[in-house]
């Protein structure tokens, strides 16, 4: 009785354009970038370019975390919050035994992965919409944090823990570990089976039900990497700024992130994306602040911009969709 | 037949890709008619309605009402030139009451301001011409299907509507909501409204219609007064030729391997109980809304069970499975592939592969290897002949045809000794239809049980070793191919034998 | 079988449809019998005057919301508005009718923009609104240059005006409200609202411009938080740098508390935004009149915010029937028909 709709192949100007998005994106971080180091004094320099990965660093982790929700549908609000959480229990176990380093890092990411155990299970299990369950998770553990802190900020960490914002040769740790981070997480969801079950279920969850694909477990799994990785970028931004605070999960951390993957390809409405574009992503968003910074715009424009940045974004990725 | 017909559709034609769905129709309504309007599923029934409903727009003919030419290209459009809907499950916004509900598009009142009190009074008179004492303040998620049929038909009557459209009305009543119906219809009649009545039910169309206007294939192949029509002429003309059964199988059914008892869901399915057995194609034949698609979900555990027990053949032996547990062992080919079969925006590869990504896992860390799916893909490719540019060709860029057999190699990967399908040939062209049916029988001679669901008597009878079929949730009949009429098999569905 | 279930049903739909006003009971009970200063006039008058500007902001998010989308910029729309108003009354001597004029204008093209992207452009309302969001607070800080500006001395008194002791600001909040309310029941719009939330398609089927009323509901939204933040100046008395700031949270925790379902279609500025404001602004209150460390309540209200919408869940279930797969993603607040067409 359906009508069939006639199987339409795109034509016309849009949408050519539409395929070539990714690929113009690549292109205008190049010409930003050739076009910044010949007119901004000061942006090849080595501080800076490490200053940029530094900051690249931790926004890129939580991206990437981010990431992973996102593919399924979803939506993580919480991460910063799960950071900043992780970042003040963790550091402060860290100053009360300074010799328990392992030990307070790991309590770090294991607070992570706990967090995005239970965003995974409210929105899974008892199916709260998912900027909704993170919105109210992320008030919860922000205001845990403040509470825990008195909103001071915990300082004393032993050198062991803050050598870990130093460099191995020439190249920060914090870089090393987003390398490191970015090859496993690649790999995780280019290559595995709970990488493909993330996609399956962002591309049409009633079609991953009917092959017996558990869209509920994928779910949580996919909040609980989100929450790893938001533990891993509790390390690297303490070390980095030698200090932890509940103040680290506020500001516009939570929109870079978004933005970051969203510049990336990776799709609000779940189902496409990868980690090179969110790492591509997190590249150019990183670049406008510093070079926004460099050129002395004052914080409070950074603000918009990366405001206008992200609804540009959105559009791209509507008009990406056309394709 | 006195004067200018009250509507009259002339030469209509609509075309859509690969398939002709109206070919010169031509149709008349007089004042105070009632004209049925059959046809098997496919046949251009819901096309001709669209058309009416200013839904889409036809590619040729003209449609008139009082012998002056109007132009249907909106629903409002059909709404000014009187033409109403009654639909089978209208579509009323639960939050809005009975009475807003009936005025949405044209509430009484001034610069947007409602008069409520106007509104419900009009709402409680409407309600009245059609007999019912609904409140009109009742929100409207209160209130059964039978009630937003009757508010429809009021609103239809409010909008003095000359001509009202009723699309299978009577699939959800009760006994007694269908009575009250015709005997609106027959008021309507009475008072010289034109009335379409589209139904299944072909003893209805006998009881309440006038005349009656058979279609199949996008034509027109009988219009004849019901005085002058039968059960068996109305069947007859529906499906065509009559059809021999074109092929021996030569199929013998083997053992047992899923043995369903006493599944019920609540209304939807009532007690029932089947066995499938090995080599054997078993066709599941049932109109719109009898619980085929509703058996199949249960069966698999998408929609939950009240009662029953499914057995499957194990190691051997029958064992007791659970909905869930049936569903990872065996292929399920659903009927809209569109909402719960294709990972539209997947390519070929992983669409292959998903309910069975097991096959190519290649370490003890679950890395799918990549080489090895594309080399399943394009086996799959080859052996059930997709055309389309490689493994990785996005799947929503194929054509419905290739599209299902995307989905049948998926399961095929399983290699499961049941397989599922729901209208597996729903709007794929001809030439893939054939090869699916092809691959189908090739697949029960190879061993593997079928369950085929099909609303398409000649689908039914080319393919099916034995046909169940189902009428109001129930198993009304299991009887082997040869045996199978076609009329027999209609009144075993509308559950007249 | 039937008869239990129907009795189970209405049980039910008598917690999830009273259950605020029982949760809301329970609370004032506690704070009373722990505090005497809770109950006390002034105690009250400081939750109405503290939740004016919230009960503004969901009164306009209501309509957002009941279309099946979302606005997380009225806390920023907000502060910009007043931004500009103060600005230009304090530093370029306009007049303070024509400061608020601006700023509600100013809000109102918010909600336009946002409108044209959601509606026409067929952008996700959530990351529309957070860009503008951040647009937005980027904007007002270089406006104010990140300082507090305080209302000038000459129109200072309207800070305390009040009439038969109801304070000024409560009044104009609740005028606006059953304005709002009478917009939602009483005129066509309201009901399209309510129809597009129920049934995008069905809305357009029906001939419902479906487009101009999701437009309508963001300038709406824009409007009502320039007033918002005006009735907020009002109160506090100034603008600084951290207004708006946890608005986003506080009026999505309120809407939904208030029953507003943010699927769609259920929903209202009376009762529910009111109710959903008043409880979330005297939980608060109460904590701080029990001398609770005030860190402790983001903590306290992202519980409230859960449990809320653990009843919201249930709540679809009912109304929509229970339908997973299609909670699982954003799309819910997405302009999903829209953009098939």
């Amino acid at each position: 009785m359906t009508a069939t709709k006639p199987e339409m192949r795109p034509t016309g100007f849009a949408h050519r354009l539409a395929r070539w998005i990714d690929w113009i994106v690549v292109a205008l971080i190049l010409a930003v970038l050739v076009v910044v180091s010949v007119t901004v004094t000061g942006f090849l320099t080595e501080y800076n370019i490490s200053n940029l990965l530094l900051q690249s660093s931790y926004i890129g982790i939580l991206a990437i975390g981010e990431a992973f929700v996102l593919i399924t549908g979803g939506i993580d609000l919480s991460s910063p919050a799960i950071m900043a959480m992780g970042a003040v229990v963790g550091a402060g176990y860290i100053v009360a035994h300074p010799n328990q380093l392992v030990l307070g890092i790991l309590i770090m990411v294991v607070i992570g992965v706990a967090c995005g155990i239970v965003n995974g299970l409210l929105v899974a299990y008892v199916k709260l919409v998912p900027f909704i369950a993170t919105l109210a998770t992320s008030t919860l553990l922000g205001g845990l944090a403040l509470w825990i802190t008195h909103s001071a900020s915990i300082a004393g960490l032993p050198n062991s823990f803050l050598n870990l914002a130093g460099s191995l040769g020439s190249i920060p740790i914090p870089v090393i570990v987003f390398a490191v981070v970015i090859g496993l997480s690649y790999i995780l969801l280019a290559k595995t089976v709970l990488g493909r079950h993330i996609f399956y279920i962002g591309v049409n969850a009633r079609a991953a039900r009917v092959a017996s694909i558990s869209v509920e477990r994928t779910q949580v799994m996919a909040y609980a990497i989100s929450g790893l990785s938001a533990g891993i970028a509790a390390v690297v931004l303490t070390a980095i700024l030698g200090t932890a605070t509940a103040a680290m999960g506020q500001g516009t951390i939570q929109l870079a992130i978004i933005s970051a993957a969203v510049i990336g390809g990776v799709s609000i409405y779940g189902g496409v994306g990868s980690i090179p574009g969110v790492v591509l992503g997190t590249l150019l968003l990183t670049l406008i602040g510093n070079v926004m910074s460099l050129n002395n715009v004052s914080y409070f424009t950074t603000y918009m911009v990366k405001g206008a940045v992200i609804v540009v974004a959105v559009s791209l990725d509507r008009f990406r969709r056309l394709k | 037949m006195s004067g200018k017909a009250l509507l009259e559709l002339r030469h209509i034609s609509k075309h859509f890709a690969g398939s002709q769905a109206l070919s010169d129709v031509s149709i008349e309504l007089n004042q105070g008619e009632v004209l049925g309007l059959v046809g098997a599923n496919g046949a251009g029934k819901s096309t001709l309605m669209n058309v009416l409903g200013g839904v889409i727009t036809k590619d040729a003919g003209s449609i008139l009402i009082d012998g002056h030419e109007i132009s249907l290209t909106s629903p409002s459009a059909a709404d000014r030139a009187g033409i109403a809907f009654v639909h089978q499950e209208p579509a009323l916004f639960s939050m809005l009451t009975v009475a807003e509900n009936m005025f949405v598009t044209d509430y009484p009142g001034k610069w947007g301001w409602i008069d409520r009190a106007r509104m419900v009074e009009a709402c409680a008179r409407h309600l009245h011409t059609v007999d019912s004492q609904l409140d009109p303040n009742t929100l409207a998620r209160d209130i059964g299907i039978g009630d937003s049929q009757l508010i429809e038909i009021a609103r239809a009557l409010s909008q003095q509507a000359r001509i009202v459209l009723f699309d299978e009305p009577t699939s959800s009543l009760t006994v007694h909501e269908k009575e009250r119906l015709f005997e609106i219809i027959r008021s309507l009649k009475n008072s010289g409204t034109g009335v379409i009545y589209i139904s299944h039910f072909l003893d209805e169309v006998l009881d309440i219609c006038d005349r009656v206007v058979v279609l199949r294939n996008g034509k027109v192949v009988a219009k004849s007064p019901v005085s002058e029509m039968s059960m068996a002429r109305l069947v007859e003309e529906m499906l065509g030729r009559q059809l021999e059964s074109t092929r021996q199988s030569g199929r013998r059914a083997g053992d047992v391997v899923l043995q369903v008892e006493s599944l019920s869901r609540g209304n939807v399915l009532r007690n029932v109980s089947f066995t499938l057995h090995e080599n054997e194609v078993v066709g599941l034949w049932g109109l719109l809304g009898s619980g085929r698609s509703e058996l199949f979900r249960a069966l698999t555990g998408l929609d939950p069970i009240d009662r029953g027990h499914i057995r499957m053949r194990i190691g051997g032996e029958l064992r007791p499975i659970t909905p869930g547990n049936f569903l990872s062992r065996a292929g399920y080919v659903t009927e809209n592939r569109r909402d719960d079969g294709l990972f539209a925006k997947m390519s070929l590869r992983p669409n292959v592969t998903a309910a069975s990504l097991w096959n190519v896992i290649r370490s003890r860390l679950r890395f799918i290897d990549q080489a090895g799916e594309r080399h399943v893909a394009e086996e799959v490719m080859q052996s059930l002949a997709i055309k389309a540019s490689g493994p990785e060709a996005l799947a929503e860029t194929l054509s419905g045809g290739n599209q299902q057999k995307v989905i049948l190699g998926k399961w095929l990967q399983r290699q499961p000794t049941v397989i599922l399908m729901d209208e597996p040939t729903r709007g794929v062209d001809v030439g893939a239809k054939a090869e699916i049916h092809r691959l189908i029988g090739e697949l029960a001679d190879q061993g593997t049980s079928i369950l085929i669901a099909t609303s398409e008597i000649e689908e039914l009878m080319s393919l099916s070793d034995r046909v169940l079929v189902i009428s109001r949730g129930h198993i009304v009949t299991d009887i082997t191919r040869d045996r199978v009429e076609q009329e027999s098999l209609m009144r075993f569905a509308m559950g007249e034998a | 079988m039937v008869g239990r279930r129907k009795t189970l049903e209405i049980e039910k739909r008598f917690v999830f449809s009273y259950g605020i006003y029982i949760v809301f009971a329970v609370l004032v009970i506690v704070y009373a019998i722990s505090s005497h200063a809770f109950l006390s006039l002034s105690n009250i008058r400081d939750i109405f005057m503290n939740s004016s500007d919230l009960l503004i902001y969901v009164a306009g998010l209501t309509f957002v919301v009941l279309t099946g989308n979302i606005d997380v910029s009225f806390g920023s729309t907000a502060f910009a508005s007043v931004a500009i108003g103060i600005v230009l009354l304090v530093n370029h001597g306009v007049s303070p009718v024509l400061a608020i004029l601006v700023t509600i204008a100013f809000g109102m093209v918010v909600g336009a923009v946002n409108g044209v992207l959601v509606a026409y452009v067929g952008i996700d309302p959530l990351v529309t609104t957070l860009g503008m969001l951040f647009f937005l607070r980027g904007l007002a800080l270089n406006i104010i240059k990140g300082s507090q500006i305080e209302l000038p001395n000459s129109v200072a008194g309207v800070t305390t005006a009040s009439f038969a002791g109801v304070p000024l600001i409560v009044m104009v909040a609740v005028v606006i409200l059953v304005v709002l309310q009478l917009l939602l029941r009483k005129t066509q719009f309201g009901r399209h609202v309510i129809a597009v939330g129920c049934d995008r398609r069905g809305a357009q089927q029906v001939g419902i411009r479906v487009r101009r009323i999701t437009f309508i509901t963001f300038v709406l939204s824009g409007t009502c938080a320039g007033v918002g933040g005006i009735l907020a100046v009002i109160n506090i008395g100034s603008v600084q740098s951290a207004m708006g700031q946890n608005a986003l949270f506080a009026g999505v925790a309120a809407l939904v508390v208030g029953g507003t379902s943010l699927f769609g279609g259920l929903g209202s500025v009376l009762p529910g935004a009111l109710v959903g404001s008043l409880l979330l602004s005297a939980t608060q209150n109460g904590l701080s009149v029990l001398g609770v460390s005030p860190y402790v309540y983001p903590f306290v209200e992202g519980l409230v915010i859960i449990v809320a919408m653990y009843m919201d869940g249930l709540k679809n279930l009912r109304i929509r029937g229970s339908r997973s797969d299609e909670v699982i993603s954003t799309q819910s607040f997405a302009t999903k028909t829209l953009e098939k067409e």
